[in-house]
């Protein structure tokens, strides 16, 4: 009954601190597809050699994976996921890294597509040592423009804050 | 006379087990404060050490190892990678840049790096800041080398001066390059990274030093490929070369890169990103470096322990001592206070002694962490941590004097002017 209160009362402040602040919207990974692919999303098998040694086979994938949910460009969001470090600081903090849905995603599976990988540079950086947990990162996020790289991330985030991700 | 000078006397007057108390608080301080600095300091050090870079592709093995080999020189590669591995990466259109590193040769226990003159522009260590010429520039001719400002330093080199490469990784070798003479083209500025441990030439003049070289030996007779005109002909690209850095265009890209090279049919290779392997190297390090600084922690408690064992046994001698203090007009929360207060000086001295420890300890281990193992630990002032570890083991020592400081108060409110021992 008490947690029940407890639950209750949280509820209604965070609704209050919601409405007061415009907190950031907060993302599952689904919402970075554009609506019309939800139902049938199937990403290309992307083929890894043929990237190395020339771009015949690239043409096709580069368009699917680049489709974006355009109405989240230049929002405030907050999306959870794991950290792929990119660039340490001098004090050994992430300042870069890649936000991905899954742990792992660096050396025994295939990357994941465009669209379901979110580039964050972060104001302030995060200590690596937690690099195995979750994360909720908050920041403006923008969608990129160019469409010419190969293999990208769809999405840029300037992060402004992380927490960690609590199961 | 104030409570203060009273409590300093009073600890003078037993001055070898007040020595023995600080001198143990000291030893678990330094300990405490050594562990948390080497700590931090370790992980600062490889983090500032490469920067900017998005790849680093070696051969097939294990990816702490090929992150310690190729940037740190810690420990040695199992196995080198093609020059066409290094070339089709090295040409693909989404690279921005590469640069090979070649090493195994060594001069007078420093290492030498056979790498190209991109290495020089492109390489970024601390906050993405360029390696810089503090004498001379990058290397021109085949027989040119560069130094790091440590090797530089420790063996007197300027630019223009001779040296000659020895085979092997040992600080004495008895296979020596002594027909390949190099000359100091340019001088780094001090990085504080490995990179100031490091003799720099070129890979193709790896290549024509080890030209003679078969079946593990040098060859009687020198063969053919020499000096600059080959150098220009091109007849010394390398075969192999140990690992390179990759630097992408654009860094979206990099898991597609890195996970194309990890499937690579044509030659077992590995590619790793710097921050990810970091990173599994501090969890690796983590719990070993965890334990350590528990296990200092407890030293600290053991240490105020013993301080409080010591206080509590005094007491009983000390009955006296109160009891004169009372007679010439000393209330009990007189008695009190100069317990604490003596608690307090022997705990402050302690921490004093022991952040001097530290860091005339950091001071003289710096220079053998840094040949030994490429750890590049800066000694600079207290930072807010090392203060906060000071004051909690002061805080600390004070609340340990509560408890004899309270004895000692119930003592002389029972025992009054007359002691009965």
């Amino acid at each position: 009954m008490q947690g029940m209160q407890r639950v209750l009362l949280w509820l209604s402040l965070s609704l209050l601190a919601t409405a007061a602040s415009a907190a950031p919207r907060t993302l599952d990974w689904v919402d970075l597809l554009p609506e019309t692919e939800r139902g049938s999303y199937d990403p290309a098998p992307q083929a890894s050699h043929d990237y190395l040694l020339g771009e015949a086979s690239l043409a096709a994938q580069q368009v699917l994976d680049f489709s974006v949910n355009e109405k989240l460009a230049d929002q405030q969001v907050r999306i959870p996921g794991f950290i792929v470090p990119l660039e340490l600081d001098d004090k050994g903090l992430v300042t870069e890294f890649f936000l991905v849905p899954y742990f792992g995603a660096c050396i025994h599976v295939p990357p994941p597509p465009a669209n379901q990988m979110v580039y964050v540079r972060m104001a302030r950086g995060i200590s690596l040592d937690s690099m195995y947990a979750a994360y909720w990162i908050s920041g403006k996020l923008t969608v990129e423009a160019r469409r010419t790289t190969l293999g990208a991330a769809a999405y840029t985030l300037m992060g402004t804050a992380a927490e960690e991700y609590k199961f | 006379m104030a409570l203060g000078a009273l409590a300093a006397r009073s600890v003078w007057n037993r001055r070898v087990t007040a020595g023995l108390t600080v001198f143990a608080i000291a030893v678990s301080v330094t300990l405490l404060l050594g562990v948390q600095k080497v700590r931090t300091q370790t992980r600062e050090s490889f983090a500032s050490t490469l920067s900017g870079t998005d790849l680093i592709v070696g051969a097939r093995g294990g990816p702490v190892n090929l992150l310690l080999y190729s940037v740190f020189r810690v420990g040695d590669a199992m196995a080198g990678v093609s020059w066409r591995s290094y070339e089709l990466v090295a040409r693909h259109p989404d690279v921005a840049w590469t640069i090979p590193i070649s090493l195994g040769d060594s001069h007078r226990g420093f290492r030498v790096m056979g790498t190209s003159r991109g290495y020089f522009e492109h390489y970024r260590y601390g906050l993405r800041q360029p390696l810089a010429f503090r004498d001379g520039t990058a290397f021109d001719a085949l027989h040119d080398a560069v130094l790091g400002a440590d090797v530089a330093e420790a063996l007197g080199y300027a630019v223009g001066d001779p040296l000659t490469v020895a085979h092997g990784l040992g600080e004495v070798s008895f296979a020596r390059h002594e027909e390949h003479p190099f000359h100091v083209a340019g001088v780094l500025e001090r990085t504080g990274t490995p990179v100031d441990r490091t003799v720099h030439v070129s890979v193709e003049a790896m290549t024509a030093i080890h030209a003679d070289w078969q079946g593990g030996a040098r060859r009687a007779t020198p063969a053919a490929v020499e000096g600059d005109a080959a150098h220009d002909a091109g007849d010394l690209t390398p075969d192999t070369i140990t690992a390179f850095l990759v630097g992408m265009r654009d860094r979206n890209a990099v898991l597609r890169m890195q996970r194309a090279l990890n499937e690579y049919k044509g030659e077992p290779l590995l590619a790793i990103m710097p921050g990810v392997v970091l990173g599994q190297l501090w969890q690796l390090v983590g719990v070993a470096d965890k334990a350590l600084l528990l296990v200092a922690a407890c030293v600290v408690l053991a240490g105020l322990v013993g301080m409080l064992a010591s206080l509590l046994t005094s007491l009983n001698e000390r009955r006296r001592e109160m009891a004169i203090l009372r007679s010439v007009g000393a209330r009990p929360a007189h008695v009190f206070g100069l317990l604490v207060l003596e608690s307090g000086l022997l705990a402050a001295v302690g921490v004093l002694l022991g952040f001097l420890g530290t860091w005339s300890l950091l001071a003289g281990a710096a220079p053998l962490l840094e040949r030994r193992l490429g750890l590049f630990i800066q000694v600079g002032a207290p930072t807010a941590l090392d203060f906060a570890i000071g004051a909690g083991v002061l805080g600390a020592g004070l609340l340990a004097g509560l408890i004899p400081a309270w004895r000692a108060y119930r003592n002389s409110l029972a025992d009054g002017l007359s002691v009965h021992l």
